[in-house]
């Protein structure tokens, strides 16, 4: 077999000459020897340019510049003086504001464009076919990596709320369900692992080395999966059709970097315009403060309220049912056709779901901490399953009678 | 790629994989093994022998008194108090520093032996690690700022006086002059905002309130912080009331003891000792016994004795305002 | 060579080995006084793990044997 790879001619005595023209590097190659796996960038139809296909791209580039600010909030963040150096990045570090406010902004804007991202592929159906299957379930897990990364770095900067959300969190382990149904030594290890003794300095450590090192390498692993898996399978909505293919190089990459540079750009000038106040410090007392955590927490906190049965035996089973169904889409889903309207269920417990969200997040942002009769939460469940569900198979009736008419 | 699959024949293919399987699992079987360093040698270790007994000191550091604390007492008709908080028994463990005017916060009547239901004082003596000053007829009463429920700490965890009915217990259906369950107690209550726990500081020890429009989240009681006081009127923290001492955020795991007299070591873990006191130790505390003033204090809670051994440490008392205003 | 071992007892009986002997003994060294043979425990692992990577190897070895 001939070992030609690149370069024309290949004498064994000499080297091979360098390659600098870094086209080749994304051609197409067609002489791969037998047996060699390659990862590749597809080039796509037309289609793949509408702005829908771009949600992910959007998602990689917040954690590309989440990483890249981590980085250098890590130079001046002291897990043994967590807010006085929260506020040094702030006051003292030139463009410290900025870095810092839009960390958190495009965290906001990470998490937004994360759930997005999803409601995108569950309206399409996209998780049917090829691997897809399983880009699904990796996008799950990177959806829960991402909202714990999330959490873990609002807890950073030791306010107060953000220690009541960690005090709530590790009682949560040993008092809910999950804590009563698992060993009590396993809770210990779990626990261990997040706080360690449960010292301040010891706690602070060890959920830095959880927000920068142990979940954020996790999630890049994971995405390269994930990112891999989508080039193998392609774009769920087109067909490769010959002489319309649009070469990756360069219009794709151009398209990705100017989306990018417009998603930064955006982050950046709302952190200029709206700097980030720091909150409360952990110790600080001060008369009628109210315990409202960030967006991304108020559902879940409002869930757990408003399950009606209670925040441990109630909320927490909710949550992890969840969860298990978001993981188990790709299989619920039997129906066959492709778009919204086909697959009549899906689409309406998508929009029950994104309902919900939205509902929980502002009631929890406006009312956080009381908990809800059963009769008030049985009435906003039912009535938000009714406004979902009839419309949706109203509409789909609806267009099956104009096909009807039409024919 | 399909021919060099079958390079190797397809029944050893599947020996290799068994046998590369079996090896892993096996790594991964002793592996396991480190389980027992996941947990750091100093976890759920005391950090202390026993409960400090601690000086009440204010932010400039020196003592507090009796009358001091006695100028911030809340009566039925007050609006708003300032917070008082010191930490107790280790650092970051805020507890709260009550003084109510018009009281005396007495033993229960009926001693529970192991339920959590509060219970009305009667008529008794003052209760156990409580100061009472009878000539201005005021309780001072040390609870933990830490909820019982899910650990939340001052200020979402915050005492509002009998005049004052934070907004989340109106949602709830407290009024200001209701009647009934919709009444806010005489001398309010502690209210917690994370999720609406009560806890009514005029019971004491057994503090946790249910009898209002809903009900607590938490089921038990705010641990009491003993307090006693000297010839100087300076106020010492001494230990924990045993009937309902553990501290929320110490609890160990499920199965963990959570009142009794076996808690005091789940209640020193997870924390760093309070700073010591260049103090002399007083030579005589005054507790209540339940009964009588007297200085001999009851052994059984655990409490240092006052001798030559004993170790003085401080804590610092921090306020939202005035001249006490600080951070915990 | 009169009866040679084939491939696959060999990685069977070096796994029955991780597994058998190894195993044991790294337990051993963690939860029989627990903070005293951490230098034994680790060379232990490291057994394991090449007993591990002479598996990959023997594996290796075939799949080269068997391609040329
Ligand atoms: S933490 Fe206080 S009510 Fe839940």
């Amino acid at each position: 077999m001939e070992g030609i790879i690149l370069g024309d001619k290949m004498d064994k005595t000499e080297y091979e000459h360098n390659e600098y023209d870094l086209t080749k590097l994304i051609k197409e190659e067609k002489d791969l020897p037998a047996g060699s796996y390659k990862i590749g960038f597809k080039s796509v139809t037309s289609r793949g340019y509408k702005i829908d296909e771009w949600t992910g791209a959007w998602v990689a580039t917040a954690l590309i510049y989440q990483i890249v600010s981590g980085i250098v909030l890590f130079y001046y963040y002291s897990q043994v003086n967590p807010y006085a150096s929260t506020q040094y990045m702030i006051n003292n570090v030139p463009f410290g504001h900025i870095i810092l406010t839009s960390h958190l902004y495009m965290a906001y804007a990470m998490i937004a464009l994360v759930y997005f991202h999803m409601m995108r592929q569950w309206f399409v159906g996209s998780y049917k076919g090829k691997w897809r299957w399983l880009q699904w379930i990796l996008g799950v897990v990177l959806f829960l990596l991402t909202i714990l990364t999330a959490i873990l770095g609002y807890m950073l900067a030791n306010t107060a709320i953000a220690m009541a959300a960690l005090h709530i969190g590790i009682l949560f382990m040993q008092r809910s369900v999950l804590g009563r149904i698992l060993p009590g030594a396993l809770i210990n290890w779990i626990e261990a692992i997040l706080v360690g003794n449960y010292t301040t300095t010891a706690t602070f450590s060890h959920l830095l080395a959880f927000h920068v090192a142990v979940f954020t390498v996790l999630m890049l692993g994971i995405f390269a999966v994930h990112f891999i898996l989508f080039e193998r399978s392609g774009l769920a909505s087109e067909k490769a059709e010959k002489g319309k293919m649009i070469p990756w190089f360069p219009t794709n990459l151009l398209y990705a970097t100017f989306s990018a540079i417009i998603l930064v750009g955006v982050i950046i000038i709302f952190s200029a315009v709206f700097p980030q106040k720091l909150l409360l410090a952990y110790g600080s007392l001060e008369y009628g403060t109210f315990p409202v955590p960030d967006w991304y927490i108020t559902p879940i906190y409002k869930l757990m309220d408003v399950a009606g049965y209670g925040l441990g035996t109630g909320g927490v089973p909710l949550v992890i049912a969840i969860v298990i169904f978001l993981f188990l889409i790709p299989f619920i889903d039997k129906y066959h056709k492709k778009g919204a309207l086909e697959r009549p269920w899906i689409t309406a417990f998508g929009i029950y779901f994104i309902m919900g969200l939205s509902v929980m997040t502002v009631w929890g942002y406006s009312q956080p901490g009381l908990s809800q009769t059963r009769l008030l939460t049985e009435y906003m469940w039912w009535a938000m399953t009714l406004v979902t569900f009839l419309p949706i198979y109203a509409m789909r009736f609806a267009k099956k009678d104009g096909e009807e008419i039409g024919n | 790629m399909e021919e060099s699959k079958e390079n190797i024949p397809e029944p050893e293919r599947r020996a290799f994989l068994k046998g590369a399987g079996l090896s892993v699992a096996a790594l991964m079987i002793g592996g396991l093994s480190i389980e027992r360093f996941a947990v750091p040698k100093d976890r759920s270790v005391p950090v202390m022998d026993n409960f400090p007994l601690a000086i009440l000191e204010d932010p400039s550091g020196s003592p507090i008194t009796v009358s001091d604390v006695e100028k911030y007492a809340a009566t039925t008709t007050t609006k708003t108090t300032p917070i008082l908080v010191f930490n107790y028994p280790l650092q970051d463990e805020p507890t709260f520093l009550l003084a109510l005017k018009g009281i005396k916060i007495t033993t229960p009547k009926t001693t529970p032996s192991s339920g959590f239901n509060a219970v009305s004082p009667g008529t008794n003596a003052p209760m156990d690690g409580i100061i009472y000053d009878s000539a201005h007829n005021t309780s001072i009463i040390a609870l933990s700022g830490i909820c019982q429920h899910l650990g939340c700490v001052p200020p979402f965890l915050d005492y509002h006086p009998g005049q004052n009915v934070p907004f989340e217990s109106e949602l709830v259906g407290y009024k200001l002059n209701g009647t009934g369950a919709s009444k806010w107690p005489d001398y309010g209550l502690v209210y917690c905002k994370c999720h609406g726990s009560q806890f009514n500081p005029v019971w004491g020890g057994r503090n946790l309130y249910n009898n209002g429009p809903a009900a607590s989240p938490a089921n038990h009681s705010l641990p009491q912080i003993m307090l006693a006081t000297d010839s100087n009127g300076y106020i010492y923290a001494y230990g924990i009331n045993s009937s309902n001492a553990v501290i929320r955020t110490h609890l160990k795991y499920p199965g963990g003891e959570t009142y009794g007299p076996g808690v005091k070591s789940e209640d020193l873990t997870g924390g760093t000792s309070i700073v010591k006191s260049s103090r002399t130790v007083p030579s005589s505390i005054n507790y209540y016994n339940g009964t009588s003033l007297t200085s001999s204090g009851p052994t059984t809670l655990g409490v240092n004795q006052i001798s030559s051994s004993v170790v003085l440490y401080k804590t610092t008392v921090v306020s939202n305002s005035g001249a006490w205003k600080g951070s915990f | 060579m009169v009866k040679k071992l084939e491939t696959k007892n060999i990685i069977y009986i070096i796994g029955a080995i991780q597994l058998a002997v190894v195993d044991p003994v790294m337990w051993y060294f963690t939860q029989v006084n627990p903070y005293k043979y951490e230098n034994a425990w680790a060379i232990t692992l490291v057994i394991n793990l090449f007993l591990f990577a002479a598996i990959v190897f023997l594996i290796m070895q075939k799949t080269i044997k068997e391609r040329v």
